[in-house]
């Protein structure tokens, strides 16, 4: 009797034994595949973190490159367009006033002044928007558009005549409108985000 | 050699020839793109009471042209005449015509460098 008590309380001593020992190998597997992921989650959270650091500083760097390299000088070469073009303009209308006869080389006069104003443009599409045809040529597309749209508006200007006033309220007009238009245009490289991109849709027109 | 006075499509009787949608309008009026698939080389008038010839205008009229044939065998098909005698018009309006040609380059070669992008 007493052997098969002993015998079932070994058996239930071993039995508890087993399924503590069997409790200790499950926690100490869990417990190193725990110690063996945590390494990896922390050197794979790192390598992605620095990733996007790098991407992050690249387009910096892209920014700061085209606003230096291009952005800059296309503000002050499109002040330098729409100052001269206004000179050209306030030349000619005062010349028209003053004509008081029908001028028999009006034509001329006009395709002259019309001409000058033209140089200007083709400047500025050589000096500015050329260089811009290689690494951005949606920019440089953009651009030429908008330049041929402003000689559309300079041809039909110059077909006012005989009012001095209506002429240049109208070429004030003109005038914010172009410069509103090219600064937009070539801004877009650093200022707004390739489409298809959430941030798009909450993106604020800065002019 | 047939050609065409573009006097009888001068927009709004004006002087010039500008916008690019005047110039698709004048190219559908004349018929120019059974005129590009046909053997028959054209001369295209420009009015001698012109003062300006605008790049938009140029490619409403002639892009799909010069797309279609190519600059050097547009230029053998269409022969541009600027009717003026006035020799300071007539550098004028060849400078326009100038202008009309690069933009047409520019565009055709802008397409097929972003066509590498698509």
């Amino acid at each position: 009797m007493f052997l098969s008590n002993n015998s079932s309380k070994i058996t239930i001593t071993n039995y508890i034994q087993y399924i503590s020992e069997k409790d200790i190998n499950t926690d100490q597997s869990s417990f190193n595949s725990l110690t063996l992921l945590s390494p990896i989650i922390v050197i794979i959270t790192f390598i992605i973190s620095q990733l996007i650091s790098e991407s992050s500083r690249r387009k910096e760097l892209k920014r700061n490159w085209y606003y230096k390299a291009h952005l800059e000088s296309s503000i002050n070469k499109t002040e330098d367009l729409l100052s001269k073009s206004s000179s050209i303009l306030e030349d000619y209308f005062t010349e028209s006033k003053e004509n008081k006869t029908q001028n028999p080389d009006y034509l001329i006069n006009k395709a002259l002044k019309l001409d000058e104003l033209k140089e200007l443009i083709r400047r500025y599409e050589f000096e500015t928007i050329n260089p811009l045809k290689l690494l951005y040529p949606e920019v440089f597309d953009s651009s030429i558009t908008e330049l041929q749209e402003f000689q559309d508006s300079l041809t039909e200007l110059l077909d006012i005549k005989n009012d001095f006033s209506k002429a240049m309220n109208k070429w004030y007009e003109i005038k914010g409108t172009i410069k509103a238009k090219l600064l937009n245009v070539l801004s877009r490289p650093i200022l707004f985000k390739k489409k298809n991109n959430l941030f798009n849709r909450f993106k604020v027109n800065i002019i | 050699m047939k050609s065409i006075n573009l006097k009888d499509f001068r927009p709004n009787s004006g002087t010039s020839f500008s916008g690019r949608p005047q110039g698709i309008e004048v190219r559908k009026k004349i018929g120019l793109d059974e005129i590009d698939s046909n053997n028959l080389e054209m001369e295209i008038l420009i009015p001698q009471d012109t003062s300006s010839f605008n790049p938009s205008f140029f490619l409403g009229l002639f892009f799909s042209s010069i797309s279609k044939l190519g600059v050097e065998n547009f230029k053998k098909k269409y022969r541009i005449k600027i009717e003026t005698d006035n020799s300071v018009l007539k550098d004028i309006l060849f400078k326009d015509i100038e202008d009309g040609f690069r933009n047409a380059i520019n565009s055709i070669e802008n397409k097929n460098a972003l066509s590498v992008f698509k």
